[in-house]
């Protein structure tokens, strides 16, 4: 030890001390979210108003491509998205086709497509709905789907022929449809590149909140007509939607993680700033 | 008939100014890049590896060949691996490569193959020791190469290529076992940040392009780099002039660009 | 068979294959289109049976692991076992397909999101230790994370009305400036290397004829 009292001591422990204290106060921040609730107000961000605005300008019938390439382990926040959009379409009766990107997906999007189904029991299978399953290559299979889905397939997840519903008249790819949601780990430059820009296919994106500022540039250029930005879009989503789900709610524990952080990089510079000016004074 | 005449005309320019760039690096003043600290780096961590007696980890990137966003950087994560397994096979340190997409793997063997082979020492390419194949998913993959930083406690881990989420939880166990942490990303700058706080060393964007020629000195790589700056130059200043343009609404440039 | 390994072969269909897909983006002709629509295709497959190289290769590792009975070889045996257990599982008949769909809902998504959030914790740690004030840069790029952080938590609209608006500022004119440029220089790098890769000049995937690093 270094021999220092009082807060000298209290700034040199800080300074070095063993990292699984930060975790188990990360514990005890979880833990206070689910009791104390932060009664701030959800204040949409531009861009996720701008996507929700966009859906509800499209006219009844119009074709939306859901397309996922998430993973299993997210399912817990991309499960209330997937049905918040799949929620948002039908009640505006647009027609949704999905697909998944990601090997994870169609097992993901079988079990959104069972619930939403339940919930809107006049809705049918092949007129409102098509679940296309898993294609892999990723951004080639993007481009084989949005050129021509009889290149990758001709029958649906189920193996029902996709030609003969009702929903796919008059489709062939992608490039025919109205709206690209884009539900994704990735980049926005995937469906950009294989849908927008030499299709024009409007797309929303909604990725990570890192990710999807990547996307801001395509969003000021007109090439992304909406963006959601990961959990604290979900969050603004349901409170647009007045549909409040783990969005709204989990994002206590988010406030109060951002919190912790503050506090710990107060915390840390001044352990930092503390050792400088004794390194000085010695 | 032909459309997109201006990129075309890019392409030509490129593909010149490539074949310029290497005719000219034939000659007596070929062009040099500028030093790069964290690519000096990697002869230390080979280095630091050997006389600690731990293995080397180097990963490149978890791009997948057939994806156009992550090809350029897979390739350059390919070259650099070669580069290090030419160092770890000349002065017998270990190597390890985790792959996580199964496209990379037939290149990465390949790669670390080749550079066995050309240093002599063909007899000590361990294909499924050095060259493994996680799993594509994220989260167990990267708490496989969490585990394995833990076990094997690399002296020095260099991560260059397409890197995504999960990159904090590769680069911190590697900094708390004392490892020399060399790490690149290009495309994905959102990834950049966790490189800058739990690396040693980092390489940015077009510095990880040129990774593959700046540790070979290969002619024809260098002369890639150097076309790749040229071609920036004049994308510049065409961002320039439209600005102009653009700023006495005047569409000419944007329509020739169009064509 | 040796014209099969030559690695010419290689870079001479890599290359006509390049010139055909740059050309049907250029020139408007169906057969073109037809034939890049279809490599696009063919990628997916191949894409799909690289799956089976990686799964290959990683048994691989695990069974010698378990034959030579080195440090935890039952962790390895293990795995080797699911990845077989699945397998089977999965291409199996209708009757397993519930037995797949149990591991994967109830084994396989709780392990991801579990470790996937032990994950987070990292990210604590290494913000404690990192963001020092040592110099106007870090102080720059701390005050930044933290506005652009308090952007999307809903407590900075208590604390100030100018957080939010300051926020939206920072991602939409400094952030998105500095992502276009880095986006355009890596388009014209990508370009540039894979240019490299199709005129058969890329190091990396070329046999070693001579030592350059010396």
């Amino acid at each position: 030890m270094s021999g220092k009292k009082g807060l000298g001591a209290f700034f040199d422990w800080l300074d070095k001390m063993d990292k699984r204290y930060l975790y188990l106060v990360v514990w005890f921040f979880v833990i206070l979210s689910n009791i104390v609730f932060l009664p701030f107000p959800i204040v949409p961000s531009p861009t996720t108003q701008t996507s929700i605005n966009y859906i509800n300008s499209l006219p009844e019938g119009s074709r939306v491509i859901y397309s996922c390439a998430f993973r299993i382990s997210s399912w817990w926040s991309d499960k209330p998205a997937t049905m918040l959009v799949l929620n948002h379409c039908f009640m505006n009766n647009l027609k949704v086709i999905m697909v998944s990107f990601e090997p994870d997906g169609p097992s993901m999007l079988d079990e959104a497509l069972t619930e939403i189904m339940e919930q809107w029991p006049d809705k049918k299978y092949g007129e409102d709905i098509i679940h296309f399953g898993f294609f892999p290559g990723f951004e080639a299979a993007m481009a084989a789907f949005a050129g021509d889905i009889n290149t990758l397939t001709t029958t649906d997840y189920y193996g029902n022929t996709w030609k003969d519903m009702p929903i796919m008249e008059g489709i062939n790819g992608g490039k025919d449809c109205q709206l690209i949601v884009d539900k994704t780990w990735w980049i926005a430059d995937y469906i950009v590149r294989q849908f927008a820009a030499p299709y024009g296919v409007p797309v929303i994106y909604w990725g990570g909140a890192s990710y999807a500022i990547r996307a801001l540039p395509y969003f000021s250029a007109g090439l992304v007509e909406g963006i959601f930005f990961g959990f604290y879009g979900l969050a603004e989503y349901e409170s647009i939607m007045k549909m409040p789900g783990i969005g709204v709610k989990y994002l206590n524990t988010v406030n109060w993680g951002f919190l912790y952080i503050v506090i710990l990089i107060v915390l840390g510079n001044l352990a930092y700033i503390h050792e400088k000016l004794a390194g000085r004074g010695e | 008939m032909i459309e997109k005449i201006s990129v075309l005309v890019m392409l030509v320019v490129l593909v010149v100014s490539y074949a310029y760039f290497i005719q000219k690096g034939k000659g007596p003043n070929p062009a040099q890049i500028r030093r790069i600290p964290a690519l000096d780096a990697v002869d230390e961590a080979v280095a630091r590896a050997v006389e600690m007696e731990r293995p080397v980890l180097c990963i490149p990137g978890w791009g997948r060949i057939l994806d156009l966003e992550m090809f350029p950087e897979s390739m350059a994560g390919i070259s650099t691996l070669n580069y290090v397994a030419r160092l770890t096979a000349r002065y017998g340190a270990e190597l390890i490569s985790t792959i996580r997409f199964p496209a990379m793997l037939p290149y990465a063997e390949d790669t670390v193959e080749q550079a066995y082979i050309a240093e002599g020492k063909r007899d000590e390419f361990k294909r499924s020791e050095m060259v493994r194949y996680i799993t594509s998913d994220q989260v167990p993959y990267y708490t496989h190469v969490m585990g394995l930083v833990a076990r094997e406690r690399p002296a020095a881990s260099i991560m260059i290529g397409y890197f995504s989420g999960g990159v904090m939880q590769i680069c911190e166990p590697g900094r708390s076992v004392g490892s020399l942490q060399i790490g690149g990303c290009a495309s994905n700058v959102a990834i950049l940040p966790y490189f800058i706080i739990t690396c040693d060393y980092v390489l940015m964007s077009e510095e990880v392009y040129a990774a593959g020629a700046y540790l070979t000195k290969d002619p024809e790589m260098m002369a890639g780099t150097v076309c790749g700056d040229v071609n920036k130059l004049i994308a510049i200043i065409l961002l320039l002039i439209g600005t102009l343009f653009a700023y006495v609404r005047n569409d000419l440039l944007f329509e020739l660009l169009r064509m | 068979m040796s014209i099969l390994r030559d690695r010419r072969l290689n870079d001479i269909i890599v290359f006509i294959i390049a010139v055909i897909i740059i050309a049907s983006y250029i020139i408007v002709w169906a057969p073109l289109r037809t034939f890049t629509s279809e490599a696009s295709a063919w990628g997916s497959v191949i894409a799909g049976f690289t799956m089976f190289v990686g799964a290959i290769s990683a048994a691989v590792y695990h069974v010698n692991k378990v034959i030579r009975r080195e440090e935890d070889w039952w962790l390895n045996a293990y795995f080797v076992a699911m990845l077989f257990i699945m397998f089977f599982l999965g291409i199996g008949g209708v009757g397993t397909k519930q037995a797949y769909n149990f591991i994967f809902t109830n084994i396989y998504r709780q392990i991801g999101t579990a470790t996937s959030a032990l994950g987070g914790l990292f990210l604590i740690s290494a913000f404690y230790r990192s963001f020092r004030l040592q110099n106007i840069e870090a102080g720059i790029v701390i005050v930044s994370a933290v506005i652009v952080g308090f952007t999307f938590a809903t407590v900075a609209g208590s604390m100030s009305p100018l957080i939010k608006p300051m926020g939206i500022w920072l991602l939409t004119y400094p952030t998105m400036a500095a992502m276009r440029g880095i986006m355009m220089c890596i388009a014209i790098g990508a370009v540039a290397i894979s240019l490299r890769v199709v005129l058969g000049m890329e190091r990396g995937l070329r046999p070693i004829e001579e030592d350059v690093t010396q």
